[in-house]
């Protein structure tokens, strides 16, 4: 393994955190390489330093305690800042702008639909559907009286077509 | 060594076996009455926790009072977000990475400060945050300004690592944890912050 390969695992050779293979040809290394074996004792070397960086903390407790009393004790104050701060934010913004656009647009098409009236649709078409099964008997099953006069059918059956046809492009 | 700086750091180990010798399950019981908002449970917590909580705060951020207010407002964040703590990772290393955060938003405070020509008062003259005042001063040894120095010119992400695993002695799964990265990516960043900070003190002549 080349010179700067191994480099790269001294920091991990340093904290034990190599396989065995790894650490024996890292071990090999160091055998010969002046450079990777100075390298290695200054990672030991400023361990060492950095851990007498460790001060006397001071007491945190009372102050903390007091934070927290003070946010528990305002929780109108604070639960009005949150709301604030989420109402402000430009994702929430953004979201309530596009669904008052979405809602405007659907209000607006909801109310401008001419809603059918099919009510008087409907007795209009029974109305015609009523006069169709008199006048054409083979067409139901209802049973017509014999005497009821024939009538022009193909005519009647066209202008029945046109009308249903109008009513269901309604 | 000074003689001041060696008692308190004698000070600063009887309070890490203090932490150390803290329980597991006295610390899910406490956790648990934090979750059902008993703020003496809370106050356990912050004496256990302050001293690496602080350490970790000062060595990212350099700066005693700065450090104190991320470590306060950590807690305060741990507080609010208790109920969020499920017990799938070591409470430690839920409590680091909140601290992490909080330093982050200290040093983008700190830049916001120097960038916004509003926040800067020319009345006074431009004192260096790291400047300490002649009280702390003799709390202080040169070697440890030298060293912080060095950790000043350093990437953010280096110092973070190279606190976390030298001062506090993370695992390096427990790292991955804390800045929610892959082992391999605490390997390769670790060894380069490591790099760094030896180049930064030949630099300086140490």
């Amino acid at each position: 393994m080349k010179h700067q390969r191994i480099q790269k695992h001294l920091s991990a050779y340093f904290d034990n955190e190599l396989t065995s293979v790894l650490r024996k040809k890292v071990d090999e290394h160091l055998r010969v390489c002046q450079e990777c074996t100075e390298m290695l004792e200054d990672f030991k070397v400023n361990r060492g330093r950095i851990a007498e960086l460790v001060h006397p903390a001071p007491s945190l407790k009372d102050a903390v305690l007091a934070k927290i009393r003070e946010t528990e004790n305002a929780p109108h104050e604070n639960f009005l800042s949150t709301l604030r701060r989420w109402v402000f934010r430009p994702i929430t913004v953004g979201t309530t702008a596009f669904s008052t656009v979405c809602l405007v647009v659907a209000l607006y098409f909801f109310t401008n639909t001419p809603t059918p009236q099919y009510d008087e649709l409907l007795d209009f078409y029974f109305e015609v559907h009523t006069q169709e099964v008199a006048n054409n008997p083979l067409k139901s099953n209802v049973a017509t009286p014999l005497n009821t006069p024939a009538t022009d059918t193909e005519d009647f059956g066209e202008g029945t077509d046109t009308l249903l046809d109008l009513f269901f492009e309604d | 060594m000074s003689v001041i700086s060696h008692t308190l750091n004698m000070e600063t180990y009887s309070e890490i076996a203090q932490v150390e010798e803290f329980d597991s399950q006295q610390e899910r019981e406490l956790i648990l009455r934090c979750q059902e908002r008993d703020t003496a449970a809370m106050g356990t917590l912050v004496v256990q926790y302050q001293h690496w909580v602080y350490n970790i705060a000062f060595g990212i951020l350099g700066h005693h009072e700065d450090a104190e207010d991320a470590a306060q407002d950590a807690f305060l964040s741990v507080w609010q977000n208790i109920d969020n703590f499920q017990f799938r990772s070591r409470f430690s290393t839920w409590l680091y990475r909140i601290v992490k955060n909080k330093c982050l938003n200290v040093i983008d405070q700190r830049k916001r400060r120097k960038t916004d020509p509003m926040e800067i008062d020319d009345s006074q003259p431009w004192v260096p945050l790291d400047t300490v005042t002649p009280e702390k001063e003799a709390l202080r040894t040169e070697q440890s300004e030298m060293l912080h120095a060095a950790l000043d010119r350093l990437k953010e992400s280096y110092r973070t690592i190279l606190i976390l695993r030298e001062l506090r002695e993370l695992s390096y799964e427990e790292i991955a944890e804390v800045l929610n990265c892959t082992l391999g990516r605490v390997k390769s960043r670790l060894h380069e912050a490591r790099k760094a900070l030896r180049t930064e003190l030949e630099r300086i002549d140490w």
